[in-house]
């Protein structure tokens, strides 16, 4: 575990729930419907949110643009990187979710 | 019976909350937004509706533009109007789903960011003229100085950078009250 990624968690719940939407490959839209399905409609993510997330995560290199033959549907899917990155703060909640089930 | 009608009003950039209710509040009334440029709003007569309005900030979407607007399109919401980096997005309240387009307080404050980080480049430059000249104008005038043109434009960019500042202040509250609310709220 580098530093750098060491430091990047914990995760925003947006960030965590994007992230583990694009497991599989999906576009943009199919995120935001992933989410909230996920989520059992309890979270929402704006497209405006939404956007601003994808873009980050283009940059950290936590997810990949998919060649497509649609540029207007962009479609991503998690990088190495991005898939350890979501197992470690998967790890640290399942950590945190243990401790307080020993202590409740 | 007028079907169109142009409106000046002004809303600096940390009202874009206010100035969204407000052309939902026109829509309920009929009329219908179609454009802005420079405080002039424009609309457009038509069924009293519930339409709501989003303001995004986004001044980096360079070759990007159809694949950002495409994503709000499949959400339901409409590109209204482009200025500058601002636009202008709406949506019927009864296709239902969300009504913002940022749905937490971590994009919401990185939105102000960058508005504060634009005007903040726009606004030192402003800042730095209308100074350099005040002071210029006090001593003995370049040449160029003693025109009424010139006395027109330095009272123009003075003007600019008190604006300038005054957004820069309340994006700034904007920023740090938005941080302060420790509950995310997802809705």
């Amino acid at each position: 575990m580098t530093s750098a990624n060491k430091s990047a968690l914990p995760l925003t719940e947006s960030t965590y729930l994007i992230l583990l939407s694009l497991v599989s490959p999906c576009h943009g839209y199919a995120v935001m419907q992933k989410v909230e399905s996920m989520s059992g409609g309890s979270v929402t993510i704006g497209p405006g949110t939404l956007y601003g997330a994808l873009k980050a995560l283009l940059k950290k290199g936590w997810i990949q643009e998919l060649p497509t033959d649609e540029p207007r549907r962009k479609s991503y899917r998690l990088t190495e990187n991005g898939n350890r990155i979501l197992r470690q703060e998967v790890d640290r909640l399942e950590k945190l979710a243990q401790l307080g089930k020993k202590n409740i | 019976m007028k079907t169109k009608k142009r409106v000046f009003k002004v809303y600096l950039a940390w009202q874009d909350e206010r100035e969204s209710a407000w052309l939902r509040h026109m829509a309920n009334k009929g009329w219908h937004f179609t454009s802005y440029t420079f405080c002039v709003y424009t609309f457009v007569k038509g069924e009293p509706s519930d339409v709501v309005y989003q303001l995004d900030f986004n001044n980096d979407i360079k070759n990007d533009h159809d694949s950002y607007v495409e994503l709000f399109r499949a959400d339901g919401w409409e590109l209204v109007d482009t200025f500058g980096s601002w636009h202008y997005f709406r949506k019927p309240c009864s296709a239902g789903g969300n009504m913002h387009i940022y749905t937490d307080r971590d994009s919401q404050i990185k939105k102000y960011q960058k508005i504060l980080f634009f005007l903040a480049f726009m606004g030192m430059y402003s800042i730095y003229s209308s100074i350099h000249w005040w002071i210029l104008s006090f001593g003995d005038k370049p040449e160029y100085m003693q025109n009424m043109f010139f006395t027109i434009l330095r009272l123009f960019v003075t003007g600019a950078a008190v604006l300038m500042l005054a957004c820069i202040i309340m994006l700034i509250l904007r920023i740090r009250g938005l941080k302060k609310q420790d509950t995310l709220s997802e809705k």
